[in-house]
C-alpha cells in the first residue's frame, strides 16, 4: 500500500469521522435547541370551490388524477354495483306547490281535478339523503403532513358528495364547531356539488369544538331518515359525544363516523420538552413528550377503543383515519370493509 | 454526636442547587401548536400524581445520598454516652534526652510516652478536643487542638527526643494560646515524662494559671520508676603541659545511684595506643577523675578517642564520650582588667589570675594566660586569644571592641564579669545593642543601682541553677562546694526579654539573672552577674567553689570551636581553616549521612554552621571529597543526673489545679478500658452507596418519568379511566 492510498484512506476516514461527528452534533443540537421535529401543514388558500376536485391539487397532495378517478370510481363500485340499483320511483305523497319548485313534478291531473297545484314526491328522495356533518373547529386546522385535518376532511367529504350525486343520491353539508354553522340542504343535482364545495372553501376551521351539542342540535333538524356521515376529530367529552351520535342512530339514520386524526396525534412522535399550545384556546402547557408518550398513546388507544366499541355496539360505522394515509386508500379500505359487512 | 470535620457540612448546601435550578431554570422551550391539550391534560393528570410521587422519591433518595456523603465527609462520631463532660486535653510528650532511658528489655521512656500518646489519640471521648505537643528547646505542636488526633498517629510514631533542654513548662505559653477564650471546657494537661526536676519552672506554671477561666487538671504519667540509676562520663579533656611531657586524657565520671557492680572506663580508638580499661569507683553526686596517659612521642594529628563506661546502663548515650585529639593543646586565655585598682589596691582580676595559676599548677587545665588592662589591650591581643575574660572592664576602645566581637564570632569564648568600675553607658550601648539585641555581646541591658540588691536585707543567693549545664555540672559536689552557699551583696539589674537562643543558667533570689549564656557566631559568651573580685560577692574568695567554677568556665568556653567538641541539640559553628577551599563543603555524620552546612563569611574568614545535630560521634568536614578536619558531638549530659521532681512541690506549684501522678502502666490500663467513640462514616458511605444503587435501578427500570414504559396506571387511576370512558353498553338512547 503506497503513501497516496494511505493518505486517501486516512482522508476518507477523517471525512467519515467528521460527518459522524457533525451528525452527532446536529442530533445533540436538535435535542437541546429544537424540540419539535414536525412541520405544520400549510392550510389551502383561495376560494376556488373546485380545489377539492382539482386534479392539480390532487397531484399536489400526492394523488394522481388517474388515481383520483380510480378512487371515485372505486368508491362508486365499492358502494353500489350499479348507480341505479335500488332506485325507487314509487309515489310517496303530495305536497302543496310553492314558487321555485320544479314544474316537472307538478301533478297536472290533480290540478285538473282540484284546481290546486300539488307537487308529487317519490320514495327515492327519503331513502338516499346523505348529510355530511363536517367539523370545522379550529382543531381541525391542525396537521403535520401534506394536509391539515380540515383539508383532508374536505377532500374526503367532496369524494363522498361526488359519489352520492353520481348515484342520484341527495347530499347535503352541515358544518359545526361549538354550534352548528353553515347548512347546505341535501340535493341530488350535480351542480349542488359546487355549493357544497363552496361552503367548505369559504369557511376555514375556527372556534371551539362542541361535537356533542352540535350533533344533538343537528339531530333535531334531520327529521327524515338518511345517511349521516360525521367527519371530525371528536375532540370533546367522549361520553357526551357518544351519546349524541347514538341519538342520530336512534333516529334511524345510517351513521358513519370518520374519526380524523393527524399522525402526530396518534403516535405523538415529538422529541424534547416543549411548550404545547392548544390552537383552539391558545392555552399552553409544558410537556416532555418522551416521558408522556407512552401514557398518551395508551390514552388515545383507550379513547379510540371507547368510540369504536361504543359506536359499533350501536350499529354505527366507526373508521379511524390517520391523515398520514392518503384519503383514497382510507376511503377504499373503509368501503371494502363496509361491502364485506353487507351494508 | 460530634463532627471531626464540621466544615464539610457546608457541602449540604449542594441540595439547594436542584431546587434553585428548578425555580430559576431557563425556559427556552419552543412553542408547539397542537390540536388540543384535552387528551394531554388527561394524560398528564393521570401521570402527574404518580410522576410527582416518583420525583419526590427520587429527590429524597438523591438528597439522602448527598447528605449521607456530606455527613461522612464531616466524619461524625458517636458514643461517650454517660461519660464525663468533654474536656480540652493537651498531651505533652517529654522530648528530653533522658527519655531515651531504657531499663533492660523494657521499652524506652520515650517509646512508652509515644505509645500512651497514641492511645490517647485513639481513645478520645466524643466532644473532647485534643492537642499533642512535644517539649524541646522550641515546643513542637504535633497536632493542633481538634476533635480528632488520630490522624497524627504516624507523626507521633516518628517522633524522637530532641537530646537537648526540654522544659515541659516551656510548652505552657503555647498551650495557653491554644485554649479558646469562648470555650469553658475544663482543661486537662497530660504530661508523659520521666518527671525530672529541671523539666519544671514554677514561674511559667504560675503565669499559665493566672487568670485562666477554665478549670485545670494535671495528669502526670511517669514513664520511669524512681529512682532511676544512671552513671555517665561528664567530661573528658586532653591535657598537655609541655612538649616533652606525656599527655593526659582526663575523664570525669559520675553517677546518681551507687552502682551495684564494678564499673570500668575504656579508652579506645587511638592509633598507636592499646585499648585501656580502668576501674572506676563511683559515689552518687561526686565526680571521679580518671587519667589515661598518652605518650609524648605519639603523633595526635588526625587522632580521635572514644571513652566508654562498662557496663552501660539504661541511658546509653552518656556512657560514651568522643574526644578530638587533634586540637590545640593549650588554650590561650586573655584576661582584661580595669586600669584602676580596687579600694584595697588590688586589681579586679586578681582572683581570676590566681585561680588560673592554681589550675595550671595543678595540671588540671592547659592554658596560657595573657593579662592586659582595658587601656592597653590591643586588637591583636583579642585576635590571638582563645578565651577572653573581661573582669569588670569599664569600657573598650572601638577598635578593641570590634576585634573582640570578631574574635568571638570566629570561635573564641568570652566571659564578662561586672564590677564597680564598669561604664554603664558603654555596656548598654556597645556591648548590648538596643537595635539588634541578638547581635550584641550582652543579651540584656544592665542597670547598676546605688543600693544593694538584697532580698529582705539579706545577701542574695543563687537559685534556679541549671546544674546539668556543662558549666555548672557537678558544682553541687559537697566536697567541691556549692554555688548556693555563695552570697551576693550587689549585682547588676538585668531586665528584659532574652533571645530564644540565650539561656539563663542561674538566677538570684529576686529573679534577676545571675548567669546567662549566649552564642554569638561560633563563640560562646557567659555573663556572670557579679564582680571579679570580692567587692560584690564572696564567691571569688571561696576557693572550693571559685576554682572549680573557673575550671569549668574556661573548659566550657574553650570546648566549642577551639576543641571542636559539641553537644547534641546545639548548633555547630566552626571556623574553616583559611587555606582550605570553600567550595563544595560537606559534613559527613558518624553514620555517613551527608549534611550541607551553611557558610557564613566574617570579613576574611568563613564560618561553618549547622543548625543542630542529633547523632553522636565524630563528624568529618570535607571539601571536594577531601577531609579537612573532624569534630566531635557528644550526647547532652543535661539530663544525666535524672534528678526526679518531688510530687508535693509540683502539687504546690500547680495549686489550685489538681495534680494526679500515675505510672505509665496504670494509665495504659485506664486508656485500654476506655471506649470513647465510634466512627460511623463507613456506615454512612455504605448506606449512601446502597441508596445510589437503588436510585440507579429506580431511574432505569421503575421510574415512569425517566422510563415511560413503566408508567402503568395504578389501581386508583384505572378507576379514574373507567369513569372517563364508561362502558358503551349503557346506552342512553
Amino acid at each position: 500500500m503506497n503513501k497516496t492510498m494511505l493518505k486517501s484512506l486516512s482522508l476518507s476516514w477523517l471525512k467519515k469521522l467528521g460527518s459522524q461527528a457533525t451528525g452527532i452534533f446536529r442530533k445533540l443540537h436538535h435535542a437541546v435547541v429544537s424540540s419539535d421535529t414536525h412541520k405544520l401543514a400549510k392550510p389551502m388558500e383561495g376560494f376556488d370551490p373546485q380545489r377539492y376536485m382539482d386534479p392539480a391539487i390532487l397531484v399536489r397532495v400526492g394523488i394522481s388524477p388517474m388515481l383520483a378517478k380510480v378512487v371515485v370510481e372505486g368508491f362508486l363500485s365499492g358502494l353500489h354495483k350499479s348507480p341505479f340499483h335500488g332506485f325507487s320511483v314509487e309515489f310517496a305523497e303530495h305536497r302543496e306547490y310553492v314558487p321555485g319548485d320544479d314544474l316537472k313534478y307538478l301533478d297536472w291531473a290533480l290540478f285538473a281535478r282540484t284546481d290546486h297545484y300539488y307537487i308529487k314526491r317519490f320514495e327515492e328522495e327519503t331513502n338516499l339523503r346523505c348529510h355530511l356533518l363536517l367539523d370545522h373547529s379550529a382543531s381541525m386546522g391542525y396537521g403535520t403532513g401534506a394536509l391539515t385535518k380540515w383539508d383532508y376532511s374536505c377532500f374526503l367529504a367532496t369524494c363522498l358528495a361526488y359519489l352520492m350525486v353520481r348515484q342520484q343520491d341527495a347530499v347535503g353539508l352541515a358544518l359545526f364547531a361549538a354550534t352548528p354553522g353553515v347548512y347546505v340542504p341535501p340535493k341530488a343535482r350535480r351542480i349542488h356539488l359546487r355549493q357544497i364545495m363552496a361552503a367548505m372553501v369559504r369557511h376555514a376551521p375556527t372556534g371551539h369544538t362542541n361535537v356533542a351539542s352540535s350533533i344533538r342540535t343537528l339531530a333535531r333538524k334531520l327529521k327524515r331518515r338518511g345517511m349521516v356521515v360525521i367527519i371530525s376529530d371528536l375532540i370533546d367529552d367522549p361520553e357526551e359525544t357518544l351519546k349524541a351520535i347514538r341519538l342520530l342512530a336512534g333516529h334511524r339514520h345510517d351513521v358513519i363516523v370518520f374519526h380524523v386524526q393527524d399522525a402526530t396525534e396518534l403516535d405523538f412522535s415529538f422529541e424534547g420538552a416543549a411548550l404545547f399550545r392548544d390552537i383552539e384556546t391558545n392555552e399552553e402547557m409544558e410537556i416532555d413528550p418522551v416521558s408522556l408518550r407512552s401514557a398518551y398513546l395508551k390514552q388515545m388507544e383507550e379513547l379510540c377503543g371507547f368510540y369504536r366499541k361504543g359506536l359499533t355496539e350501536s350499529g354505527i360505522d366507526y373508521h379511524l383515519i390517520n391523515t398520514k394515509q392518503s384519503y383514497d386508500q382510507a376511503l377504499t379500505a373503509y368501503l371494502n370493509r363496509r361491502a364485506k359487512s353487507g351494508r | 454526636m460530634t463532627f471531626l470535620a464540621p466544615m464539610a457540612l457546608i457541602g449540604a448546601l449542594l441540595l439547594i442547587l436542584p431546587i434553585v435550578v428548578h425555580l430559576f431554570k431557563p425556559r427556552k422551550m419552543q412553542s408547539t401548536p397542537f390540536s388540543s391539550l384535552r387528551w394531554l391534560k388527561l394524560t398528564k393528570q393521570r401521570l402527574s400524581r404518580r410522576i410527582q410521587w416518583h420525583q419526590w422519591l427520587l429527590f429524597l433518595m438523591r438528597a439522602a445520598c448527598i447528605l449521607l456523603l456530606v455527613m461522612a465527609l464531616a466524619k461524625p462520631l458517636v458514643g461517650g454516652w454517660g461519660k464525663n463532660k468533654p474536656v480540652t486535653r493537651f498531651i505533652v510528650i517529654d522530648g528530653g534526652a533522658s527519655m531515651l532511658y531504657q531499663a533492660g528489655d523494657d521499652l524506652s521512656s520515650f517509646a512508652k510516652a509515644t505509645q500512651l500518646a497514641t492511645l490517647y489519640a485513639k481513645n478520645y471521648n466524643v466532644g473532647d478536643l485534643t492537642s499533642i505537643l512535644l517539649s524541646g528547646p522550641t515546643p513542637e505542636l504535633i497536632t493542633p487542638l481538634g476533635p480528632d488526633s488520630s490522624l497524627a498517629l504516624e507523626k507521633i510514631n516518628s517522633l524522637h527526643p530532641t537530646s537537648s533542654h526540654a522544659s515541659l513548662t516551656a510548652t505552657l505559653p503555647l498551650i495557653r494560646s491554644l485554649i479558646r477564650s469562648n470555650n469553658q471546657q475544663s482543661v486537662e494537661l497530660v504530661f508523659l515524662t520521666d518527671n525530672l526536676k529541671d523539666r519544671w519552672e514554677q514561674k511559667r506554671i504560675q503565669t499559665f494559671l493566672k487568670d485562666l477561666p477554665n478549670p485545670v487538671a494535671v495528669k502526670l504519667i511517669e514513664t520511669t520508676a524512681s529512682p532511676t540509676p544512671n552513671k555517665w562520663i561528664a567530661n573528658a579533656r586532653l591535657l598537655q603541659f609541655g612538649t616533652d611531657e606525656d599527655r593526659i586524657i582526663r575523664a570525669e565520671v559520675s553517677c546518681n545511684v551507687e552502682p551495684t557492680g564494678p564499673v570500668n572506663i575504656i579508652l579506645q580508638g587511638i592509633s598507636g595506643v592499646v585499648e585501656e580499661s580502668q576501674p572506676v569507683t563511683l559515689k552518687p553526686g561526686q565526680v571521679t577523675r580518671i587519667d589515661f596517659r598518652i605518650p609524648a612521642a605519639l603523633n595526635l594529628k588526625g587522632q580521635i578517642a572514644t571513652l566508654n563506661l562498662e557496663p552501660s546502663d539504661g541511658l546509653k548515650a552518656d556512657d560514651s564520650f568522643f574526644l578530638n585529639l587533634d586540637t590545640p593543646w593549650a588554650a590561650r586565655v586573655l584576661l582584661v582588667e580595669p586600669d584602676v585598682k580596687g579600694a584595697d589596691g588590688r586589681s579586679d582580676g586578681l582572683y581570676l589570675r590566681v585561680g588560673m595559676e592554681v589550675l595550671r599548677a595543678s595540671k588540671n587545665l592547659a592554658i596560657e594566660v595573657l593579662v592586659r588592662n582595658s587601656g592597653t589591650v590591643s586588637a591583636t591581643d583579642f585576635q590571638n586569644a582563645d578565651v577572653i575574660l573581661m573582669a569588670g572592664v569599664p569600657e573598650l576602645t572601638s577598635t578593641s571592641l570590634e576585634a573582640l566581637e570578631t574574635r568571638v564570632r570566629t570561635g573564641a569564648g568570652l566571659a564578662v564579669l561586672f564590677g564597680p568600675h564598669i561604664n554603664e553607658e558603654f555596656y548598654n550601648q556597645k556591648l548590648y545593642r538596643p537595635q539588634q539585641p541578638a547581635e550584641g555581646i550582652l543579651p540584656l541591658p544592665l542597670k547598676i543601682e546605688a543600693q544593694k540588691f538584697t532580698l529582705e536585707g539579706k545577701p542574695g543567693r543563687m537559685t534556679n541553677i541549671s546544674w546539668n549545664h556543662p558549666l555548672l555540672a557537678l558544682l553541687k559536689d559537697p566536697l567541691l562546694g556549692d554555688l548556693t552557699t555563695s552570697r551576693f551583696n550587689r549585682y547588676a539589674n538585668l531586665s528584659g526579654t532574652i533571645d530564644k537562643s540565650d539561656r539563663i543558667l542561674a538566677r538570684f533570689d529576686d529573679n534577676i539573672p545571675a548567669i546567662l549564656e549566649r552564642t554569638l557566631g561560633a563563640g560562646r559568651i557567659i555573663i556572670l552577674n557579679m564582680s571579679a573580685n570580692d567587692e560584690w560577692t564572696d564567691l571569688p574568695s571561696e576557693k572550693k567553689i571559685f576554682i572549680p567554677l573557673l575550671d569549668r568556665l574556661l573548659n566550657h568556653l574553650a570546648s566549642g570551636a577551639l576543641k571542636q567538641s559539641f553537644y547534641t541539640g546545639n548548633s555547630i559553628d566552626i571556623l574553616l581553616p583559611n587555606n582550605s577551599p570553600k567550595d563544595d563543603v560537606m559534613v559527613v555524620s558518624p553514620t555517613g549521612v551527608k549534611l550541607s552546612p551553611r557558610l557564613i563569611t566574617l570579613k576574611s574568614q568563613t564560618l561553618l554552621h549547622l543548625d543542630t545535630t542529633l547523632e553522636t560521634g565524630f563528624y568529618r568536614v570535607e571539601t571536594s571529597g577531601k577531609n579537612i578536619f573532624t569534630f566531635a558531638v557528644n550526647a547532652s549530659r543535661q539530663d544525666s543526673s535524672l534528678d526526679p521532681m518531688e510530687t508535693p512541690a509540683l502539687e504546690q506549684w500547680w495549686s489550685p489545679a489538681m495534680v494526679e501522678v500515675v505510672s505509665s502502666q496504670t494509665a495504659k490500663d485506664q486508656l485500654s478500658k476506655q471506649s470513647g467513640h465510634w466512627a460511623i462514616w463507613p456506615i454512612l458511605v455504605f448506606i449512601a452507596g446502597v441508596l445510589l444503587i437503588m436510585e440507579t435501578i429506580y431511574v432505569h427500570h421503575l421510574c415512569p418519568n425517566a422510563n415511560p414504559k413503566s408508567a402503568r396506571p395504578l389501581q386508583g387511576l384505572e378507576s379514574t379511566t373507567r369513569s372517563l370512558f364508561k362502558p358503551a353498553g349503557n346506552r342512553t338512547l
